[in-house]
This record gives structure tokens, C-alpha cells and sequence, in this order.
């Protein structure tokens, strides 16, 4: 009881200030507060020109059967030059114009391959962020919210799989069960998840504390319906924030565990499997390596900005 | 201190590289493949790296390309081959004098032999070491080999205590009594497992003999890092005289292939162990600076895909007819930088007792879609092939996984380290099994080495290497027949139909033959070459011009 009421305190004194702006808005007023948040976004060039990306690439991942030019897992059988060497690109060299990325190790067009392989990042990416994101809110906000045992077995939880390195329990994991597409969106999830509990348990310990809350509580809201009805709303801009930032890093943690071995198999197209394939060829065919790591980046890269751009429209104290 | 020497070392080997290359030396190769005027000289000491450690030296165990030939630097065996196929006696005084119904081989040991430790070899070290091999406790791949020696199969089952077919006549007589003639016996007497240990000294070492190795070799392991390097140095007091040639021979070990193609090119070691990376082998094989840097010599190995028959569908005979019918072999060719050649039966072509007339199975997805169909199996099936993780083997499993996806099978690859594949595939847990980098190659040059240890019933057990779990009690007697058969041209023939019976019952699709390359600096040879078709490589015939 102590500790409680010392940390009721302290959590009063430093984000009182900070999150001024979130505390004025109640659920109601949510859509003036998006409106006033679009219009942040829309000044800030950076945020833009990562939207932009993002929207590029998931149509690219949509109309991906439009856009490439061969089947991603056709190994043609003059798609390898008379002595076995991938074809070069038509970019760095005079490569055959029916494959302008030139064709990997099995004479597969690499450009179809990286087009389809979006497919594969994005759906491991996004799903398995909606996945963390849904485990990280409840668990950090169930913790911050009722306290006492429950926050104590939660958050010690929490943090003792945050002291596992993410990339050896997520391989750990993986080797247990199996490598597929849909295992590799649960491990990743499962792993990930305890960054936004982290984060989530810091709000919700704060806006427990709000005078809305404790105005609903006053008024009979129980327990629950308050968390759900006053203080998941308010939420509403980290969950957004964190389910864009965290496509990158688990876009990132798929290609390492496909350039492992472990990730999606073959012949599914995977950046991180095109890379670790590929390789060997660093020296006499590098385009093998480079092509599917600027995939990767550019991906990274737009995710990251968008990102930013939104946690800085939306909760402008966070500058 | 020791790593500045090493560097000047690599600076010394690097110059006379580039002098080599730059200056006027017209048609060195040519002399240097003929094996003519370059006569050996003695001295000089060579860093040799491979990709896999080396797990063990003990002849009982090593059973890989890293210790195999490590193997030979410190161990003899009875008898040896000489640079090609020619049996010749080695630590035996002259080839052994053999029963007339060829049951009963006598050797002569040579004489004044001494172990590294001094003690002299003795009659009584031959009956160990075979014993020993034997011996369930001891673990050895190799046991199978000599199970054909009378009083083996009683003494591995816990019924007798000695093999009563292994006798010390006297101190430097042992005689071996077989329970039913075998032609192939001299071959096993050459291989790695009757490689000849002292007892004192695996009893001293117990499990570690296999890192302490004591025989009666041409080297003598210094220093064994683990994990890392090891140094094998002269044994002066070698029997043969003039040999080895060199002064010491360091293994490096965990190199990948592409990190060990750049130290050889940067002049850090002087030779690859393992053949050079396909994504390398196009420029390489096209600069003429590495023109006499590249060896290469065609295996007597064929890589297959073994088919689990006890498994459903591969039960059915047209299933396996239509995967042999499915696979392209031209592309894994082709996949393999052209460093291979199409297989179309069990022996390979160098393998006495070929058959040039067979044709196999041609490719023909066509035809392999109406076989399925006629199984039964018209809207395919899914499948599960294990391959070893290692470049190039998931490549070529991705292609066979297009190819059997074009008639309807789907096929999961599963990649696992070569032990595991090795484990699963012996004891019947996958359906379909890619050889490649493991097996199968010559372990002596005569066509039952293709038959019983891989496709015989006696190799159908648990941790067998049957991996198509294949037993045919017809073919088995046959080769029992064959086996007493001492006149070679009517053995040869003998094996055709027995071979063709297990294509017919498509057993195997069987891929390629294969080819070993080995790059080297270009003061490295061989005698006359640095790969030899049994041991792989002969450390103690190498040797550096200066």
C-alpha cells in the first residue's frame, strides 16, 4: 500500500504535464482530435512521403500477380546461364530482357520474386503486429489498471521475456514448431508483443489516475467498463503508433528468421530466404543480395517514417 | 609471434605466386598432369582448411570426407592401393596367400614396423583391431564389412567372446577365416576400419582415442586445437622410406568454402578441402591465373534419391517408376555448374561391372503423370524429401520440388544438418531422402560396395544405410552367389541383371555422378594428383615445389 500510494504520486507529478493534451479529450471528442491530428500529418513532409511508400507498397503486394512479369516459383530452364551462374540484371549488365533483376541461383525471375515476396512481408508484418498489439494492450493495461497480484505476475512476466534476445527465442520457438507462414505471425507476435505492454502499462498506470475515471467510477462504472469504455479510447494513438513502428521491426525480424533457415520456406518467395540464398553469390552475382536487401530497407524506411510522422501528429507532447 | 611467421610465410607463398603468374614459365602444366619430369621433393609445410570439423581420428568411427583422409596420415592397414584401383600390400609383407575354396586368407606382416609409442607391430594388433571393429561397444560404422569373417555375427551377438575366424598364428602371421568366400575381402583389408591400432593405447585413451590417435602412419598429430586447427607432423622413423614428403600438414577446420577460396587466393592456406563454392566456380575455372590451381577428377560416387519403400504411396511400384521419370537430372547438372554428369543407374561409370547398355528411366513428365494415374493417384499427393542444409543441396532439392510439383506432387523440403538426415533416413522417418553430401562413393572399387551396404537385406536395419528400406531375398541370394565368384569377368556380368532387377523396381532415382574439384596453390601436387578415388586425398604423396 505504500509503494502504491509514493508511485500514485510520482506518475501524477511528471505526466500530468506531458499527456495535458490527451487528458482533455474524452471518448466523445475523439474525431475532432483525429481531425486535428490529420491535419498535423499533412504538414509534415517526411510523414507524407512515408505514407506514400506504404501505400505504394501494399499495392504492390496487392497487384502483385499483375505486376510481375514471370511466376515467382518458375525455375526456367534457360534462366541459368550454360554453366549454372544466375542471370545478370538488364540494370548492371547485359542481362536477357525477359528478366530485368536478372534470375537467382534456380534461374527464377528475381523482380517477380521480390514483388511477391512483398506479399509475404507485409502479411507477416501487419498480422503479426495486430497480434502483439492486441496481447501488448491487454496485458499491459489488465497489469497497470488492477494492480496488486495481477499487475505484479503480469509485468514480471513481461519482463522476463523481455530479457530473452527476441531473435534466439523467436528461433527457439520456430525450431520447436515447425517453420510456416502462419507459425512464423504467431512467434513473431508472441515474441514481440512485451515492447508495447511495456508501453501501454506506463499510460494506463497514469490515466488510471485522471479525474474522468475516477468521475465514472463515481458515478457506478465498474471496474471493467471503466477500463474499456474510458480508458481504451484514449489508447487509441499509441496502439496506431505502435501498430505502424512495429511492421518495420517484425518486417525485419521475418527476414532474419528466413535468412536463417527458419522462416517461410521455399519455394514461397521471402526476402530474408532470397538473401541467404543468394549469398554465396556476393562476389559474382551480387545483385542476388542486394536487390531483396533494398526491398527490405525501402519497406523499413517507409513504415519508420510514417510511423514517426503519426506518433508526432498525434501526441505532439512527444516531440 | 607465431601468427607474424604465418604471415610471412603467406607474404613468401603469395610472391612466388606472382612471380609464377607474371613471368616467363611456358607449359608447366602439362608436365604437372602427365606426372613426368616433376620429381617430388621432401620439405615444406601446407595449410589445408575445411568447412566441417573433424570429429574424430579413430579408424573404428571416421566415416567422413574431412576424417577420412586425415585418417590415413596416422594409421596403415594391411593392404593399400596404389595411385588408381591396384590393391598392393602395406603393412602386410606381400599380398596374402588364399585358400584354394577362398575362405581362408593368410597374411605375412612386414617386419621391424613400430607404432609412433616404439612398441613393434605385432600379429596380435591385427586380431584387436578387427575384433574391436566388431564390437558392438565400440560403435563402428564400418562393423558390417567384416561381419562375413566366421564367428563375427555370434561374437557382435554376445555368443562368443573372440571371432573365431581371426587368428595370430605367430607374431607376424595372421590368418582370417571367412564363413563364405568373398573376392572383395583384400578390398576391405584397405579401408579405414582395419586400419591398424595398438590395444595399449585406445585402452589408455579410452573414448578420447579418437583425439589421441597412436598407429604406425607416415604423420603424427602434434597439436589439435578443438574446433579449430590441427597439426600433424613427419614420423621420421616411417617404414616406407623417402615418404611423406612433407614436413607437416595443419587442418584448419570451420573455413566456409567461399572464406577458404579467398585465403587460398590471398595465399593463407594452400589448399581447399572442400570443393570450391559454385558461385565462384564460372570465374575461377575462366582465369587463366588459376589454370593450374584446379583439380579435377570425377568420383566414383553416384547421388540419388533413395525412396522409403515401406512407406505409402512408395509402396507401389508406379509411384517410384513416375518419380524417376519426374526428375530432370539435366538441371541439377546444370545447377551444379556443369560438375557432374547424369546418372541412369546404381553404379556409377567408373564402377566396374557398368552396364553401358542400360538407359534407365528417361525424363518424361508426361509419362510419369500416367504411371501416377495408373496408381491411382491421378490428382497427386503431398510428400516430404530431407536434404542437408548445405549449399548446394537445398538447390537442387528446390528443384526437384518444381519438378515433381509439374506431375502433381508436392513436395516439402526439409533441411537438417547431415547427422540428423543421416538418422532419420536410417531408421525409415522420411519418405524421400537426397543423397547428396553423404552418400554414396566408393568405399572399393568393386560393385558389391554399391549393393550390400546400401541396397542389401543385411543393410535393411535400424541405423542401416538402406534408406529405401529395401530387402529382395532373390537378388540378396545372388549376391551371395556373386560374391564366391573369383572369375571377375563372370562376376562383373553377374552384377548387370542384379543391378537392372533394382532399377526395375525403381528403388532410387538415381541423379548424378558426381566429380570432386580441389583448389590449390600452384606449388602443391599430387602423386601423380591430388585426389585419389579411394582415400580422397593422399597427404603422404604430396608435396611442394620450392
Amino acid at each position: 500500500m505504500k509503494i502504491d500510494s509514493q508511485r500514485r504520486v510520482s506518475t501524477e507529478l511528471t505526466d500530468e504535464k506531458e499527456a495535458a493534451p490527451l487528458v482533455v479529450q474524452t471518448a466523445r471528442d475523439q474525431s475532432g482530435y483525429l481531425s486535428m491530428a490529420w491535419r498535423r500529418l499533412r504538414r509534415d513532409p517526411a510523414a507524407m512521403f512515408g505514407a506514400t511508400l506504404v501505400i505504394a507498397i501494399v499495392l504492390v503486394a496487392i497487384l502483385a500477380p499483375v505486376l510481375s512479369p514471370h511466376d515467382p516459383t518458375e525455375q526456367f530452364r534457360d534462366g541459368l546461364t550454360p554453366d549454372g551462374q544466375p542471370m545478370p540484371s538488364t540494370l548492371l549488365a547485359n542481362g536477357d530482357s525477359r528478366f530485368p533483376l536478372g534470375t537467382d541461383a534456380n534461374g527464377r525471375d528475381l523482380l517477380s520474386r521480390i514483388l511477391y515476396g512483398t506479399r509475404i512481408s507485409l502479411i507477416v508484418g501487419v498480422l503479426a503486429n495486430m497480434m502483439a498489439v492486441a496481447i501488448g494492450a491487454l496485458v499491459g493495461s489488465v497489469a497497470a489498471y488492477f494492480g496488486g497480484w495481477v499487475e505484479i505476475v503480469l509485468m514480471r512476466f513481461t519482463d522476463m521475456m523481455m530479457a530473452f534476445p527476441t531473435l534466439l527465442l523467436a528461433m527457439t520457438l520456430v525450431a520447436i514448431l515447425k517453420p510456416s507462414i502462419w507459425i512464423i505471425i504467431l512467434v513473431i507476435g508472441a515474441v514481440y508483443w512485451t515492447w508495447i505492454a511495456r508501453v501501454i502499462y506506463g499510460q494506463v498506470l497514469s490515466l488510471r489516475e485522471r479525474d474522468f475515471v475516477t468521475a465514472a467510477r463515481a458515478l457506478g462504472a465498474g471496474r471493467v467498463f471503466a477500463l474499456i469504455r474510458h480508458i481504451l479510447p484514449q489508447l487509441f494513438p499509441t496502439i496506431i503508433v505502435w501498430g505502424t513502428l512495429g511492421i518495420a521491426t517484425n518486417v525485419t525480424l521475418e527476414a532474419s528468421l528466413s535468412y536463417l533457415g527458419i522462416g517461410v520456406q521455399p519455394p514461397t518467395p521471402s526476402w530474408g530466404g532470397m538473401i541467404q540464398q543468394g549469398q554465396s553469390f556476393y562476389r559474382t552475382a551480387p545483385w542476388l543480395v542486394i536487390f531483396p536487401g533494398l526491398a527490405i530497407m525501402l519497406t523499413v524506411f517507409a513504415f519508420n517514417l510514417f510511423g514517426d510522422g503519426l506518433r508526432d501528429a498525434l501526441d505532439p507532447t512527444q516531440r | 609471434m607465431k601468427k607474424k611467421t604465418l604471415f610471412c610465410f603467406g607474404l613468401v607463398i603469395l610472391m612466388t605466386l606472382l612471380s609464377a603468374c607474371g613471368g616467363v614459365q611456358p607449359a608447366a602444366p602439362s608436365t604437372e598432369n602427365a606426372g613426368g619430369d616433376m620429381t617430388p621433393q621432401k620439405g615444406g609445410s601446407i595449410i589445408i582448411a575445411y568447412k566441417d570439423d573433424l570429429a574424430t581420428l579413430d579408424p573404428a568411427i571416421g566415416y567422413d570426407w574431412t576424417n577420412w583422409p586425415a585418417i590415413k596420415m596416422v594409421f596403415d592397414g594391411l593392404l593399400d592401393y596404389d595411385s588408381g584401383t591396384t590393391l598392393m600390400p602395406r603393412l602386410a609383407e606381400a599380398m596374402p596367400t588364399v585358400s584354394e575354396d577362398g575362405t581362408v586368407y593368410t597374411f605375412k606382416l612386414r617386419k621391424g614396423v613400430k607404432f609412433t609409442n616404439g612398441r613393434e607391430l605385432t600379429a596380435d594388433d591385427v586380431v584387436y583391431t578387427i575384433t574391436r571393429v566388431l564390437d558392438p561397444n565400440t560403435g563402428s560404422p564400418g562393423a558390417g564389412f567384416f561381419v562375413g569373417i566366421k564367428g563375427a555375427q555370434d561374437f557382435m551377438d554376445g555368443k562368443a567372446t573372440t571371432v573365431e575366424g581371426i587368428k595370430a598364428l605367430d607374431a607376424n602371421t595372421v590368418e582370417f577365416t571367412l564363413s563364405a568366400p568373398d573376392v572383395t575381402f583384400l578390398n576391405k583389408m584397405a579401408i579405414n576400419f582395419s586400419f591398424v591400432v595398438p590395444k595399449e593405447e585406445v585402452e589408455k585413451a579410452g573414448e578420447n582415442f579418437g583425439h589421441a590417435p597412436v598407429g604406425t602412419g607416415p604423420f603424427v598429430l602434434k597439436e589439435w586445437k578443438s574446433g579449430e586447427s590441427l597439426t600433424f607432423e613427419r614420423n621420421p622413423n616411417y617404414f616406407y622410406e623417402g615418404l611423406p614428403y612433407l614436413d607437416s600438414i595443419t587442418i584448419q577446420v570451420g573455413v566456409a568454402p567461399d572464406v577458404a577460396l579467398l585465403r587460398l587466393e590471398k595465399g593463407e592456406i594452400q589448399m581447399m578441402g572442400d570443393p570450391p563454392p559454385g558461385a565462384d566456380w564460372a570465374r575461377i575455372t575462366s582465369d587463366p591465373a588459376w589454370k593450374n590451381r584446379i583439380e579435377k577428377q570425377p568420383q566414383v560416387n553416384t547421388t540419388y534419391i533413395a525412396i522409403n519403400t515401406t512407406m505409402p504411396p512408395f509402396d507401389k511400384l508406379e509411384v517410384r517408376q513416375a518419380l524417376n521419370h519426374a526428375i530432370d537430372k539435366q538441371r541439377i547438372v546444370q545447377l551444379l555448374n556443369g560438375r557432374a554428369t547424369v546418372a541412369n543407374q546404381v553404379l556409377p561409370p567408373l564402377m566396374p561391372g557398368y552396364d553401358e547398355s542400360y538407359t534407365g528411366y528417361e525424363y518424361d513428365p508426361e509419362k510419369a503423370k500416367s504411371l501416377l494415374a495408373e496408381a491411382g493417384l491421378a490428382d497427386g499427393f503431398e510428400t516430404s524429401i530431407e536434404c542437408i542444409s548445405v549449399d548446394p543441396q537445398p538447390k537442387l532439392c528446390e528443384s526437384f520440388q518444381q519438378d515433381l510439383a509439374k506431375v502433381g506432387i508436392t513436395l516439402t523440403i526439409n533441411n537438417l544438418a547431415a547427422p540428423n538426415v543421416i538418422d532419420d533416413a536410417g531408421n525409415g522417418k522420411t519418405p524421400l531422402v537426397w543423397s547428396g553430401g553423404l552418400a554414396w562413393t566408393q568405399d572399393y572399387p568393386d560393385p558389391d560396395d554399391f549393393y550390400a551396404p546400401i541396397l542389401g537385406c543385411d543393410s535393411n536395419i535400424p541405423g542401416g544405410w538402406n534408406w529405401s528400406r529395401y530387402c529382395n531375398q532373390e537378388v540378396h541370394a545372388k549376391s551371395i552367389e556373386l560374391l564366391a565368384e573369383t572369375d571377375r569377368n563372370a562376376r562383373l556380368e553377374g552384377y548387370k541383371p542384379l543391378f537392372k532387377s533394382l532399377m526395375d523396381d525403381a528403388v532410387w532415382v538415381p541423379v548424378i555422378n558426381g566429380e570432386y574439384d580441389v583448389a590449390h596453390a600452384e606449388n602443391l601436387h599430387g602423386q601423380p594428383t591430388l585426389i585419389h578415388p579411394e582415400h580422397l586425398f593422399i597427404y603422404e604423396t604430396m608435396w611442394w615445389s620450392q
